[in-house]
This record gives C-alpha cells, sequence and structure tokens, in this order.
C-alpha cells in the first residue's frame, strides 16, 4: 500500500496497533532495564497508555462504547496507581535516600 | 401374697435398704444403720421361706424390656424355680446371720453406715443374678456382685500400712473377674447367634427337643462360660485373687468369698446344665481343673498360718470340689454341697471373725493357742464348723461330700482316689488350724491375753446358728441307706429345667457304706494325726524362713503370684512402657512432625527465589507472558 | 429456630454482661436452650425428618440453607445441651467461669454444635463443622495450661486439613448432585472410583476428629493442656462430631464405598482400642491417662459404626451419649485433682478419698460407669457394640473384648493411686455443691439409660431404619 493510499483510507486499524505495539515494546524494555523507581513508573504509564490506544481504536474501528469506557477506569486506576506508587517512593528514597530498585532488597527470602 | 409379688419384695428389700443407708446413713446412729440393714435381710428370709413353701412349679415374672431391637429381645425378666429358691434361702438366710454378726464385727468401724450399704448393695445384686430367667440378668448381677466384691475387699482402703495392699488386692480381683465376665460375655454372643435368646428357658427346651447345635459350637459356648465360672469361682488359672480378697474384712469374707458369690460359677454351669451335658470335652476339662484346683490349693492351704489365708484356700478347695461334681454330671450333688459349705465355711469364717475380733485385728495363729478357755462359744461352734468340713461322720459335709465321692467312684477310680486324698488334706489342714488356734497355750503378748473376751450376743448367736445349721444340714439330701428320700434332688429335680432329665448316681447300700466307711476313717486319721502333731508335741507352726522343700512351697503358694507376675502383669507394664515410648512418642508423632517438616523444608526451597529485587521479578513476570504468548501462538 | 437463636442470643449476653453475673448467664443460658430441645422432643413424631429452616432458594452454586432434625439429630441436640449445661455447672465455682470470653465462647461453641448436628445441607454442615474449632481453639488457647502453645497449632492445622479433606469430598459430591442439600446429596450414583475417594476425605477428617489410631497424636497433648471445660468440651462434643459425622453423613453418602472402607475402620478402630488402652495403663499424668482411654473408647464406637446395621447404631448413640456423660465426669475429677493439688501426676497424689468422701464416691461411681459395669449406659453400649463386632468376626469381637479388662485395670490404676492410701496432705477441700449436682446428674442419666435404654432405641428407632434403608436402596455400584 501506498503513502497515498493510505491518506485516501484514512488511518487504517493495523497503524493503530503497530504503534501501541512499540510503546508497549518500549515500557517493557524500560521496565526491565531500568533501576530508577521513577522511569520504572514512568514505563508501566507508558505500557498503561498503550493499551488504551489500541481500546480507543477498536471501540471507534467496531462503533462500540464500551473500550472507550474501559479506558476511563484504567486512567482512574493509573493514576491511583501512580499516586501510591510515588508516595512510596518518596517514603523509600527518604529512608534509603536513593531511587534504585536494585538496593530494594529488604523482602528477600 | 402373690409369688410374683413376694419375690419383687424380696429383690426390692435390699435395695431400699442400701438406698436408705447410702443416703442418711452418716446421719444415723449406728445402731440404727446396722438394725435398718440387717432388718431388711430377715424380712427377705422370712419371705424367701414363704416363696419356698408356696412354689413348686417354675414361675416367671416379667418386669420389663431392656433391650428390643428387630430380631433381638433382651429382658428384665425373673425365673423362680427350685434352684434359684434353694439358692435364694441361701443367700438371704446366711446373709441374714452375716448381718447380725456385722453388726457386732464392724461396731467401731467408722465407715460402718457405707459398709452396711455395700452388703445390701450385695445381696440385691447377687438376688438378681439368681433369680434372673436369662443369661443377660445374670450378667448384670454377675458383675454387679463383682463391683461390691471390689468395694469391700478394699473397704479399708485408708489405712495407714496396708491401705494401697487392700486396693491392690481388691483391683486384683476385679480383674481377674473382669477376664472371666469376657469369656461369659462370649459365650452370651455365641447363644445369642446359636439360639437368638438369652433365656434360659427357651435356650434349654431348644436343646432338649434335640436342636443341638454343632459340637464345636457347644463346646465354645460351654467352655467359655466355664470361663467365666472358672473367674467368680476362683478356678485354676483365676483363682489368685481369692486368697487375696481376704484384705476384705471377715464378715465379707464369709459372706461373699465362701458363702454366696464365689458359689456364683456353679449356680451357672447348674443352671446350664443342659449344653454341658452335651459337651462332653468341657466337662472332662471341668472335672481336671476341678481336681486339679481342689488338690492344690489344699495343698497351699497346709502351710498357711493366716487364719483367714487357710480358710481361703480351704474355699478354693471345696470349690474345685465341687466343681469335679459338675464335671461328673453330678448337678445335685454339686448344689448340696454349696449349700452345706454355704452354712460350715460361714461359720467358720465367722468364728474366724470373732477370733480375730478377740485378739484385736491379729490374724497370725502362731501368736493364738488355748483360746478355748477365753471363747467357750466361739471354740464350740468352730469345732463343729471344723468337723463338718472335715467330713466327720454324720456331719453336714459328711453326707455331701459322700455324694460327690460316689459320683467319682461311679466315674473313675482314680479320680475318686484323687479326691480321697484332697479330702483328706482338707480335714488334716482343718484340725491344725483348729488345734494351733484353740488348744494348748497362749502365744500372745500379755496385753492381748489381757483383753480376750468372748463376742457379743448378736456375734455368737449367728455362730450358734450356723453350728446347728452344719450340724444337721446333712439331712437335706440323706441317702437311702439310712432312711432318707433324697429330699434335695427331688426337690431341684421337680421344677428346674434339665435337671430332672440328668441321671442320678445311686449306688447300692453296700457301697455307700463302704465309702463312708472309708471317708470316716480319713477323717478320723487326720484328726489324729493333727492332735498328735499339735497337741501331743505342742509343735507351733515354723516362721517361714525355717521352711524347705515341700513346706516351703506351700506356704509361698508355689509361686503362682510370682509367675503370673513374671507372664502377665510385667510383660504388660514393659509393652505399655515400651509402646508409649516408641511407637507413640518416636515413630506416631515423628510420623507427623514429618509432615510438618516436609512443608518447612520446601518452604525454604521455595524461598531462595525471593530476591527481594523488583527487576527480577518484573524479568519473571515478562518472561512468563511471553513464554504464554508464545505458547498460544504456536497451539493456534 | 430457637434452638440456635438462643446459644447465639446468650452468647452474645454473655460477652456483653457485668462482670459480676456473667457465670449465671451462661448457665441460664445453657438451661434455656436445654429446655428448648425439650420441646421440640416433645413434640417429635418420629418420622424421618423435622425442616427448621428452608428458604426455598438455591443459590447458584447449590447451597440451600437447609437444617433440620430427625431422631437421631434431636438426640445429639439433646445430648449437646445436657453437656453444656453440665459444663458450665461443673466450672461455676471456677475463676475461668466469671470470665465473659469463655462464657460466650461455650455458648458460641454450642451454637456450632447444634448447628452441625442439624445440618442438611453439606456446605452448611461444613460450615457449621468449621465454626466449632474457632471457639475451642480460643478456650484452649486463652485459659490453657502455661506449656500449651505448640500442641494447640498442632490440634488446629492438624484438625483443619482433615476438614479440608471433607470439603474436597463434598464439593466432588456435589457435582453429580443438583445441589447440596441432604436428599440431593444421598440420592447421588457414585462410581465404586469415586465413591471410594469421596468416602476417603470424610474419613480422614472424621478419623482426625474421633481421633483414630493412628490420627490421634494431637489428642493426648491437648487434653491434657487444656482447661478443665476445654478438655470436656473436646471430648465430651467435638469428637462426637465426627461419630455423628460417620453415622450421618460418610455412610450414607458413599455407601458404595463400605465394603472397601469397613475393613479399615473396623480394624483401625480396635487396634487404637487397644493401643490406646495398654498405653493408659502406664501413664503418670492423669489427665493423659483419661486421654488415652478416650481414644481407647471411642475406637470401638468408630468401630462399631462401620456395621451399620441397627443393633450396632443403637448401640453406638447410648456409646456416645455415655462417653460423652463419663468423659465429663472422669475430666471433672481429673480437673478437681489438679486444681487442689496442683499437680496432674498421680504418683504425687494419694489418701485424698479420706479427706474428701464425697469426692471420693463420686468419683467412683463415675470409675464404674467408664469401666462399664451393668446398671450403667456404658454396659449396654459396649455389649451390643462387641456383639456386632464379634459377629462381624470373632477374633476382632475378642479382641475388642479386651478393653473390658484394660479399663478395670488403668482406670482403678488411677482412682485408687488418687484416691487410696493414707492421706499425704493435711486437707482437702471436698466437693462443692454445683460439683456434686454434676455428678448426680451424670449418674443418674448414667443408671437410667443403663437400665432402661430401650427409651433411646424407640427414640432413634424409626430415623436409624430410614437411614439405612437409604443406605441400602442405591448401593448399585456403576461400572
Amino acid at each position: 500500500m501506498t503513502l497515498a493510499g493510505i491518506f485516501q483510507s484514512g488511518v487504517s486499524i493495523q497503524f493503530y496497533m503497530v504503534l501501541a505495539t512499540l510503546l508497549f515494546s518500549i515500557g517493557a524494555v524500560g521496565v526491565l532495564v531500568r533501576r530508577n523507581a521513577i522511569i520504572l513508573l514512568m514505563c508501566i504509564e507508558l505500557m498503561l497508555n498503550s493499551v488504551n490506544l489500541l481500546l480507543v481504536a477498536f471501540s471507534t474501528y467496531f462503533g462500540k462504547a464500551d473500550g472507550q469506557i474501559f479506558v476511563f477506569f484504567i486512567m482512574v486506576v493509573a493514576a491511583a496507581e501512580a499516586t501510591v506508587g510515588l508516595s512510596i517512593l518518596v517514603m523509600a528514597y527518604r529512608n534509603l535516600r536513593t531511587t534504585d530498585v536494585g538496593l530494594f532488597n529488604k523482602l528477600k527470602g | 401374697m402373690a409369688i410374683d409379688k413376694l419375690i419383687l419384695t424380696i429383690l426390692a428389700l435390699p435395695l431400699i435398704g442400701a438406698l436408705i443407708n447410702g443416703t442418711m446413713g452418716k446421719s444415723l446412729p449406728k445402731i440404727v444403720v446396722g438394725s435398718i440393714a440387717t432388718g431388711v435381710m430377715f424380712v427377705a428370709f422370712a419371705l424367701a421361706v414363704l416363696v419356698f413353701n408356696s412354689n413348686h412349679e417354675a414361675t416367671f415374672i416379667h418386669l420389663f424390656k431392656v433391650i428390643h431391637l428387630d430380631d433381638l429381645e433382651l429382658n428384665a425378666r425373673l425365673q423362680v424355680d427350685g434352684l434359684s429358691t434353694l439358692m435364694l434361702l441361701i443367700v438371704t438366710g446366711v446373709g441374714s446371720l452375716i448381718h447380725l454378726f456385722s453388726m457386732g464385727y464392724m461396731k467401731e468401724d467408722e465407715g460402718y453406715y457405707k459398709f452396711f450399704t455395700y452388703l445390701n448393695l450385695f445381696i440385691f445384686a447377687m438376688l438378681i443374678l439368681i433369680l434372673g430367667s436369662n443369661y443377660f440378668m445374670l450378667f448384670f448381677g454377675w458383675e454387679g456382685v463383682g463391683i461390691c466384691s471390689y468395694l469391700l475387699i478394699g473397704f479399708h482402703y485408708s489405712d495407714k500400712e496396708k491401705g494401697m495392699l487392700n486396693g491392690i488386692a481388691a483391683r486384683k480381683a476385679f480383674i481377674m473377674n473382669r477376664i472371666g465376665d469376657l469369656g461369659l460375655l462370649i459365650a452370651l454372643f455365641l447363644m445369642l447367634m446359636q439360639f437368638g435368646t438369652l433365656e434360659y428357658n427357651e435356650v434349654g427346651n431348644a436343646i432338649l427337643a434335640g436342636d443341638l447345635p454343632s459340637g464345636w459350637m457347644l463346646f465354645g459356648i460351654t467352655l467359655c462360660l466355664f470361663i467365666g465360672a472358672t473367674g467368680k469361682s476362683a478356678q485354676i488359672p483365676l483363682f489368685t485373687w481369692l486368697p487375696d480378697a481376704m484384705a476384705g474384712p471377715t464378715p465379707v469374707s464369709a459372706l461373699i468369698h465362701a458363702a454366696t458369690m464365689v458359689t456364683a460359677g456353679i449356680f451357672l454351669v447348674v443352671r446350664s446344665n443342659f449344653l454341658f451335658e452335651h459337651a462332653p470335652q468341657t466337662q472332662e476339662i471341668i472335672l481336671y481343673i476341678g481336681l486339679a484346683t481342689s488338690l492344690m490349693a489344699a495343698f497351699m492351704a497346709m502351710r498357711q498360718n493366716d487364719i483367714k489365708k487357710v480358710l481361703a484356700y480351704s474355699t478354693v478347695s471345696q470349690l474345685g470340689f465341687i466343681f469335679v461334681s459338675l464335671g461328673m454330671g453330678g448337678y445335685v450333688a454339686a448344689m448340696f454341697h454349696v449349700t452345706t459349705h454355704a452354712f460350715f465355711k460361714a461359720l467358720l469364717f465367722l468364728g474366724s471373725g470373732s477370733v480375730i475380733h478377740a485378739m484385736h485385728h491379729e490374724q497370725d495363729i502362731r501368736k493364738m493357742g488355748g483360746l478355748k478357755k477365753y471363747i467357750p462359744i466361739t471354740h464350740i461352734t468352730f469345732l463343729i464348723g471344723t468337723c463338718a468340713i472335715a467330713g466327720l461322720p454324720f456331719l453336714s459335709g459328711f453326707f455331701s461330700k459322700d455324694e460327690i465321692l460316689a459320683h467319682a467312684l461311679h466315674h473313675n477310680v482314680v479320680i475318686y482316689v484323687i479326691m480321697a486324698i484332697s479330702a483328706l488334706l482338707t480335714a488334716i489342714y482343718m484340725f491344725r488350724l483348729y488345734f494351733v488356734v484353740f488348744q494348748g497355750e497362749f502365744r500372745g503378748d500379755d496385753h492381748t491375753k489381757h483383753h480376750l473376751h468372748e463376742s457379743p450376743l448378736n456375734m455368737t448367736l449367728p455362730l450358734i446358728i450356723l453350728a446347728v445349721l452344719s450340724l444337721i444340714g446333712g439331712l437335706l439330701n440323706v441317702p437311702s441307706l439310712f432312711g432318707g428320700n433324697h429330699w434335695l434332688t427331688h426337690y431341684l429335680g421337680h421344677s428346674t429345667l434339665g435337671l430332672n432329665k440328668v441321671a442320678e448316681v445311686h449306688l447300692g447300700d453296700s457301697q455307700t457304706m463302704m465309702l463312708m466307711g472309708v471317708a470316716s476313717v480319713l477323717a478320723l486319721g487326720a484328726l489324729f494325726f493333727a492332735f498328735v502333731k499339735f497337741v501331743k508335741n505342742n509343735s507351733v507352726p515354723e516362721s517361714d524362713e525355717q521352711l524347705t522343700g515341700w513346706a516351703k512351697l506351700s506356704a509361698n503358694k508355689l509361686y503362682i503370684d510370682e509367675l503370673y507376675n513374671a507372664l502377665f502383669v510385667k510383660p504388660i507394664e514393659w509393652i505399655s512402657a515400651a509402646l508409649h515410648r516408641f511407637v507413640e512418642m518416636l515413630f506416631l508423632n515423628r510420623l507427623i512432625d514429618g509432615f510438618t517438616m516436609v512443608i518447612d523444608l520446601s518452604g525454604q526451597l521455595v524461598r531462595k527465589w525471593q530476591t527481594g529485587i523488583v527487576s527480577s521479578y518484573l524479568f519473571w513476570m515478562v518472561t512468563g507472558i511471553v513464554g504464554l504468548m508464545v505458547y498460544y501462538i504456536v497451539k493456534f | 429456630m430457637d434452638l440456635y437463636l438462643i446459644p447465639l442470643a446468650f452468647s452474645l449476653l454473655a460477652a456483653l454482661a457485668p462482670a459480676n453475673l456473667v457465670r449465671y448467664v451462661g448457665l441460664t443460658g445453657a438451661l434455656a436452650s436445654l429446655v428448648s430441645v425439650g420441646v421440640h422432643g416433645a413434640y417429635y413424631m418420629s418420622g424421618w425428618s423435622v425442616v427448621l429452616f428452608e428458604p426455598g432458594q438455591v443459590t447458584t452454586f447449590g447451597l440451600t440453607f437447609k437444617m433440620g432434625y430427625d431422631g437421631i439429630s434431636l438426640l445429639m441436640v439433646a445430648l449437646v445441651n445436657v453437656v453444656t449445661t453440665l459444663i458450665l455447672l461443673s466450672n461455676l465455682n471456677r475463676e475461668t467461669a466469671s470470665l465473659k470470653g469463655f462464657n460466650a465462647l461455650v455458648m458460641l461453641m454450642q451454637f456450632g454444635l447444634i448447628g452441625v448436628f442439624t445440618a442438611m445441607d453439606g456446605i452448611m454442615f461444613y460450615v457449621f463443622w468449621e465454626l466449632t474449632l474457632i471457639p475451642i481453639f480460643l478456650i484452649a488457647y486463652w485459659y490453657g495450661a502455661p506449656e500449651r502453645k505448640p500442641a494447640l497449632l498442632k490440634f488446629f492445622i492438624y484438625t483443619f486439613v482433615g476438614s479440608l479433606a471433607m470439603l474436597l469430598s463434598l464439593i466432588a459430591l456435589g457435582n453429580y448432585a443438583d445441589n447440596y442439600s441432604y436428599e440431593s446429596l444421598v440420592t447421588v450414583e457414585l462410581s465404586a472410583k469415586s465413591a471410594f475417594w469421596i468416602m476417603a476425605g470424610f474419613f480422614l477428617a472424621f478419623a482426625i476428629k474421633i481421633p483414630l489410631v493412628p490420627f490421634h497424636t494431637w489428642q493426648p497433648d491437648t487434653y491434657t493442656l487444656s482447661p478443665m471445660a476445654g478438655t470436656m468440651l473436646l471430648s465430651a462434643l467435638m469428637l462426637k462430631m465426627a461419630l455423628y459425622g460417620m453415622i450421618r453423613w460418610m455412610v450414607p453418602l458413599a455407601p458404595e464405598a463400605m465394603q472397601d472402607f469397613t475393613p479399615i475402620i473396623v480394624i483401625l478402630g480396635i487396634i487404637g482400642v487397644v493401643y490406646a488402652a495398654l498405653i493408659a495403663i502406664k501413664q503418670s499424668d492423669i489427665k493423659r491417662l483419661f486421654a488415652f482411654a478416650s481414644i481407647s473408647h471411642v475406637g470401638l464406637i468408630a468401630a462399631g459404626i462401620m456395621l451399620f446395621d441397627k443393633e450396632v447404631l443403637g448401640a453406638s448413640l447410648i456409646q456416645i451419649i455415655n462417653h460423652s456423660l463419663v468423659a465429663v465426669g472422669l475430666f471433672l475429677a481429673a480437673g478437681i485433682l489438679e486444681d487442689r493439688l496442683a499437680t496432674r501426676e498421680l504418683n504425687q497424689m494419694g489418701g485424698v478419698a479420706k479427706l474428701a468422701p464425697r469426692f471420693g464416691f463420686w468419683f467412683a461411681v463415675i470409675g464404674f460407669a467408664s469401666v462399664s459395669v451393668p446398671f450403667s449406659s456404658g454396659f449396654i453400649g459396649e455389649f451390643l457394640l462387641l456383639k456386632g463386632l464379634y459377629g462381624y468376626c470373632w477374633i476382632i469381637g475378642l479382641i475388642a473384648g479386651t478393653t473390658l479388662v484394660f479399663g478395670a485395670v488403668y482406670t482403678f490404676r488411677a482412682y485408687q493411686l488418687s484416691m487410696f492410701g493414707a492421706p499425704s496432705l493435711e486437707s482437702f477441700k471436698d466437693l462443692q455443691w454445683n460439683e456434686v449436682l454434676s455428678f448426680l446428674i451424670i449418674s443418674v442419666l448414667i443408671v437410667l439409660i443403663g437400665v432402661y435404654p430401650q427409651a433411646i432405641l424407640d427414640f432413634v428407632g424409626p430415623s436409624l431404619d430410614k437411614l439405612i434403608q437409604s443406605t441400602q436402596a442405591d448401593i448399585t455400584i456403576l461400572p
């Protein structure tokens, strides 16, 4: 398919899927390789949002509203999660003077 | 009064006495307590005489159903016939005399009201035993008398020196009886399986109608019944409790361990005569066990120095004698000897009680001697009892023993000879006892001598009555040689199931004469031997250490107690301790702990995975998700 | 409903009552429930069952909430109420009785037990079954001997594991049925294999609770270290749930597996009878001795139940009642000795009968009842049970019969070591009125049942017939 063809038929669903996959992969890799807790949280947000994007795209594609409703829920949960996560992080930083997750090993069995 | 009311009243009287004394006895004066207990017994005896006079046919009194399930029916039902009436007379008659005696004997005891409560309870249980119309009721009474026996043997449980020992003797009696009871119980199960009923009548009629179970079944039933009888009636191998049971107060020994309870085993066999008649193997066993017991106990009695122990072994021996008779099918002869034995053995025990009373609870005959001066009534009555048990001519023991010996002669001469030896030994040790206690010089300390006294009337009166009965008791079943008509044989045979069918042995006059002659010679010979040894030579039994050989064996009761201890008591204690230490603690507990250890260990293993590092958790999570994705993509 | 509400209400009341009244609150509650069960008994016309509670709705996973009773259940409920009354009465003069928690927990326990005995729904049965574990654990944990904690943990986990096995069985059975009501569970037809595993689950739960050798190792320690009332609850009531469970649930639900399990349970029961009796002979701790005695006695009942005919079931019920009453009596005596002598060691006792004649007398009565002499309910129970076992296999009957002998050995040993001999101490407080009353009630009941057991047999007879019929009807083993 040529670029012109794409523009003619509007942005098809495949583009959204590719974009969401890319975003999710970036987030996942970030979570795995980075050690800074703040970056980790941001990467998790990125993964959540990639899913949101996909939900909205499919919702439009099928002409149904439930995907979009889901997104609201996820946004609320993500916000809550970020709040809890950041506050934990602040406490951890206060106690340990670091945000390096490699040093958070108090749960070692 | 109708017969059923009479019987119910007789049954209720001792129970009422026990209830009154048991609940209020503590606050009542002793004389009232004793009078109530003794009074109910005398009334019961009077009523029993009425029953005896009015009853000629077997009568049944249905009380209530104890257990009634589909095909199982166990009733509380009473049966009055010749056999139970005879036992009723013995139990209430001898029982009331012993109650009367106890009023004097136990006067100083603080447990006075308890004693009479137990005695009355015992009579109640014994009455259930003899009056029940089925083996189930018999078992009720059977164990009931066991309990009372336990309570009374251990009566002085808080005594400083002997308290624990009394308790142990009581426990031994109960446990040995329990072993016998187990046999009886199994006989009951077998009968329920075989006949579907425990009524004497139904079982008996089934057998008499020719509806015989297989030989093995009959053998099993009768053998188990006999095992029960060996427990209660102190036969080999379950006899060692009876001598120990002398730890109880003397009236108890007279009532329970001589006159009534120990004859329960004989009663059981006589009651079940229809079964035993068809089980010759069991009869043989009974015969030989009885013979062995009779001889062995007589041997043991030779060297006992405790006045009550001598009488106890004598009881075991006499019971063995009776079992020999049962083994030969001589049921009436057995009951005859049970009756006369009840008279003279109760007399001897009560006499010994009177002696012990006079001696301030000293029971060692080596410290007695010459008592005839101090306690004349006891002396005369004891002498009569001794002569009766030794079988001096024309006393009660003479006739009853003779009938058993006649059976033996008819059966097998060897058995007759062995029994004659046992009878001879009986005469010897009884005269030894009599001479050592009553003749010669007093050997106790001055203090005791000073206080020697004849017992009060309420103790001597029973002695006198029993002495009279011991003298004339033989008239119950006088052989035809002396113009008698075998009254007891007819009476029992008339209304007791099975007994009329059993062929009685009737020897000719010349044979009877010969038998009686031999018996008289033996008894008189024993009298002479004992007289020479203990009066003429004035010899006193040696102390235990000086004894050697046979005498030592006799004094130590053939070491049977020690043997049982080593064979049964110690191993069971050892097994108990070993089971607890090794199986319970080391094996089972460890096993369960092992399970928890496995869980603990697996926890140890898995916890290594918990590194605590978030990145590694995330890594595993992502790996897992990717793995799952790959799996499903490949699969679909 | 009053059956459940009275204990529950009094449990709450006891938790809230002022401290000086609390001991009477518990007793009043027990008496009130006794009256209520009496009324139920008077109205009960022996039939198959009386439904107490049925909302008529079935939840999506099949729970029906059905509660009700037949003769057997009502008998057990009556037993619970009588024994609870006895326990509270006998504890009345003790410190524990004045505690709010204690009274509330005992009443809660009573509620749970009544629930167990009247549950007509598998899940309800399980829920009440587990509910009883909480109060008894807390009673033992809060008021027990100082070194109790590890033993109680073991008790809790051990019995809990068993209960989970039962839950699995119930769920598995529920899969074959429409719902969990007793009727539908009973009518399910099972293949031999699934019946085996279902019965195995029940068996594990019950064998641990009863306890059968070799699942008994929690029992002696728990009995010994619990407070007196706790031991009474455990031995007199808690283990009866398991025996009742065998009669009502285990066998009727999976009768197809009976011929596999009967020999196993009979043999384990008989091993327990002899094994525990032998161990009891040499125990020096009086409570431990009675604990092993209890194992010995209930082994016989469990073995008898598996024969499952009217005679032995009737006998088992009589023996269940007898064992409850005797256990209360024996542990009361042991508790009195422990309390007033400050030791449980038999070797340090002696001569008590002389100092405390009333106690000596009543302890002897209970002792005789526990060796099941005639005129006591134990005799009737053991007679019929032994007869049943003897009919099943004579050698097993014979071995079981040794309980008569061994029972006498250890009971009298315990009695004589503690009571006989010359007193070694100056004084021993004799029984108080509430203790005498407890002993008296126990003895009267034992003698009444011992002389006229037909009353109980008549009461449960029709229910037993129905129960046996229901097991025989659906033994059609599928391939």
